[in-house]
């Protein structure tokens, strides 16, 4: 029975001849990443693992602003162009140094439709890059377009670096480390980069570990065989682990929003009283503080509070059960027989917790009559089916928004797949008219102003009903010093993180958890 | 000589059947409910087994999912032994070309690992109780059409059937009156094993998510459900796991006691 029940529940065991080296610190990961170059991997892991890497121009730092990077500082001197000048002495981890040539061919090898990179999709205004000089970079933009800054945060690699394909290294970086062993599915090793420049005592390189199960990944922690782990703990484990002695869990403010979306192309959805009235119907702070335990934020749109953007005087929709059945009555769907009165369909993924919540939301929504069917498919059936609109309900996360432009993608009528990520069908003229004017509007002031309508639209229309903003939960061992969160979970502080002398563990006496919200 | 075997699957497979019978009439929780306030809380008096991710109760859930995992079970055999029967009379008794045909293509479907078949096959039809019974009877049913064709074969030359076929009964009438019966104690037997076996593959399925779609309780599912709180609360995982192995147990048990009562070795 035991044996039957391991069976079930542990991955099969593999051999694995790599070993991480001594100071090496030892990191946690739920999945592979997708591509080590920085043009192409879009997933969690990638973007982590590729801004270790590979420097951009500027960089988001960890208050969410944009800061230089390879960039020094940075001019506008017409509203189509953007001029950044580059720092010297930037050497690429194989001792190549980095020039505006490198840059202007990544950008240019990202806009080259053969090229099929996923980041080409978003900068359709980007009419060309120009490199005037060896230190100089130019973006001159088709109209005045204030989302063109978000360029500058992709990551850079060296002139003539051809597209990834099988066989073929991944490219060097000039960031803080450089790959030095990558085995699918197992791990992702990171040297120093030799060329850059390390602060003392700082660790000798990164050794993730592909660990999808996370009860395996708590144990890791605990027995000491990993030192790190940031966002692959449901929040129960993190709940079991804090206890833990020589354990530290880092809990931080995060960008990462969760939303259930609406359908508009079905009639029963598509009418706004239904919209509000499932979103009263389900108890967001209950789920936090429940399921969640307390490792997210109620939201009230896509932007975060830490946002440069972010609009708080938003229409709010606390829990109110009667308020929901008096709105469904009044949309015409009165109580039936059973206790129903009509039934939708939630898609979602095979995962524990995504089937978790559904079930939450089933039973919350039951409770005002609406029967919710749930289906769960595997992800590439679950995505393809969503960006068809085969879908009612369902409930997905978007991971590291950071310009407001977002909106656009998701929200403009013209922004259905595959052009954009409108998968709900949403359209009102005034907010296509909002989303237009905003990405016109150099100035900063005016632009944040019209992005405050669009959260007060969005939040009325309800084509997305806000769950919550997930916190970045990293948890470490009390060897790691001078980890820092940032609030889209970047791991950036890797570069100067140390590990404690010896090998033996040193408490500090009871130190206080860092709670950094 | 006292028949263990048969008296403790007996036992266990009559009490999974009160269980899945009378499972709503012996606690008063409902297996669906919510209660935030009682997530993966551990057995007390109002919830004796404890409660799930969602404050769920374990026993009222549990004893749905016997429901589900009876219920299945006994459709699924109950489809596979008529097909079974069916396709391996026809084959035995018809001989030749056809028997040739009917048992080529059971080779074929032995030919995939079961599991994986009905893997394929649940995922193709989607989550529901009607396509996980396709999905299993697809693989479970060659078994049976083996078994009754080879019982048929060996029965057909015995005496009593030729004498029935010399008195000029109709091929229906000796299948009907004089083969099957005679067949009838092997397939229990094997209806017994392929209960149990059932059972588990069901568990797979639903924990693979390819089962019963949730809110719907399945031992399989709780499973699954419990497995990312095994070090918190394993009771999660520890209950359904005792459910499906005792429930699997007892099927073999019972399928050892009727051999041993039939005089057959299994």
């Amino acid at each position: 029975m035991l044996a039957l029940l391991a069976a079930l529940t542990m991955p099969g065991c593999r051999a694995v001849p790599v070993q991480a080296p001594a100071n090496y610190l030892r990191v946690d990961i739920d999945t592979s990443p997708l591509s080590l170059d920085p043009r192409y991997g879009t997933d969690a892991v990638s973007s982590r693992i590729n801004e270790l890497i590979f420097d951009s121009l500027a960089r988001i730092d960890a208050r969410g602003a944009i800061v230089g990077e390879l960039a020094e500082s940075l001019e506008r001197p017409s509203p189509t162009e953007l001029v950044f000048h580059l720092r010297r002495g930037v050497r690429f981890s194989d001792g190549r140094p980095l020039t505006a040539r490198d840059v202007k061919y990544t950008f240019d090898s990202m806009l080259d439709p053969a090229a099929l990179s996923p980041k080409g999709g978003d900068m359709a205004a980007l009419a060309r890059v120009e490199a005037p000089d060896d230190f100089t970079i130019k973006f001159i933009t088709t109209r005045p377009y204030a989302p063109a800054l978000q360029w500058a945060l992709h990551g850079v690699v060296p002139y003539a670096t051809p597209p990834p394909g099988r066989n073929q290294p991944a490219p060097p970086g000039s960031g803080p480390f450089r790959l030095r062993r990558l085995v699918r599915d197992e791990w992702v090793i990171l040297d120093r980069n030799p060329y850059h420049r390390a602060p003392p005592a700082a660790v000798g390189g990164i050794a993730f570990k592909v660990v999808p199960d996370p009860t395996v990944c708590a144990l890791e922690l605990i027995k000491g065989a990993a030192q790190f782990a940031q966002n692959n703990l449901p929040p129960d484990l993190v709940a079991y682990l804090r206890g833990r002695r020589g354990l530290r869990v880092v809990q931080a403010a995060g960008s990462t929003y969760q939303y259930m979306e609406f359908n508009f192309r079905d009639p029963i959805l598509a009418d706004l009283r239904v919209r509000q009235a499932i979103a009263m119907a389900i108890d967001r702070d209950a789920l936090v503080a429940s399921i969640m335990r307390g490792t997210a934020r109620v939201a009230t749109g896509m932007l975060a509070p830490e946002n440069w953007a972010y609009e708080a005087n938003v229409v709010r929709y606390p829990y109110d059960p009667q308020a929901a059945r008096r709105l469904l009555d009044a949309a015409g769907y009165p109580m039936r027989a059973g206790g129903r009165r009509f039934a939708l369909v939630y898609t979602t993924t095979q995962g524990e917790e995504r089937r978790l919540l559904a079930q939450a939301f089933a039973a919350m929504l039951a409770e005002v009559g609406i029967e919710l069917r749930i289906r769960t498919y595997e992800w590439p059936t679950f995505y393809s089916d969503i960006q068809r609109g085969n879908f009612d309900v369902t409930s997905m996360a978007w991971i590291g928004i950071n310009d407001p432009h977002h909106y656009y993608m998701v929200f403009d009528s013209a922004m259905t797949p595959p052009k954009g990520l409108n998968r709900s069908g949403y359209s009102n003229p005034r907010m296509d008219r909002l989303l237009e004017q905003a990405d016109a509007t150099l100035d900063p002031v005016r632009r944040k102003a019209i992005y405050a309508e669009v959260q007060k639209l969005a939040a009325h229309d309800l084509p997305y009903l806000s769950l919550w903003w997930q916190d970045n939960v990293a948890v470490m061992s009390r060897e790691v010093a001078g980890f820092r969160p940032f609030p889209n979970g970047s791991l950036r502080s890797f570069a100067s993180i140390s590990l404690a002398q010896g090998g033996l563990l040193r408490l500090p006496p009871e130190a206080p958890e860092a709670a950094l919200r | 000589m006292r028949n263990l075997s048969l008296a403790a699957g007996a036992a266990i497979v009559s009490l999974l059947l009160l269980a899945a019978a009378a499972g709503p009439y012996l606690t008063a929780a409902d297996p669906l409910a919510i209660d935030l306030g009682q997530v993966l809380a551990a057995p007390s008096r109002a919830h004796p087994l404890g409660c799930d991710a969602l404050g769920r109760d374990l026993l009222a859930r549990t004893l749905w999912g016997a429901r589900v995992s009876i219920g299945i079970a006994a459709a699924v055999v109950g489809v596979s032994l008529a097909a079974g029967t069916l396709i391996g009379g026809v084959a035995a008794l018809a001989g030749g070309r056809i028997d040739e045909l009917l048992m080529r293509a059971v080779d074929v479907l032995l030919a995939f690992p079961g599991i994986l078949l009905a893997i394929a096959l649940a995922a193709i039809l989607g989550p529901g109780l009607l396509d996980l019974v396709i999905a299993l009877a697809a693989m479970g049913w060659t078994g049976y059409a083996r078994l009754v064709r080879g019982e048929i074969l060996s029965l057909r030359e015995r005496d009593y059937v030729q004498a029935a076929r010399g008195l000029g009964a109709s091929p229906v009438r000796l299948l009907l009156v004089h083969l099957l019966p005679g067949v009838a104690a092997p397939l229990a037997v094997q209806a017994s094993f392929g209960a149990g076996g059932i059972i588990i593959a069901e568990a797979a399925l639903s924990f693979l998510g390819l089962g019963i779609p949730p809110p719907q309780p399945t031992w399989g599912g709780m499973l699954d459900e419990g497995r990312a709180f095994l070090l918190v609360a394993p009771h999660l995982t520890t209950v359904p796991g005792l459910a499906i192995g005792l429930s699997v147990l007892g099927f073999n048990f019972l399928g050892d006691g009727l051999a041993q009562r039939f005089g057959r070795r299994t």
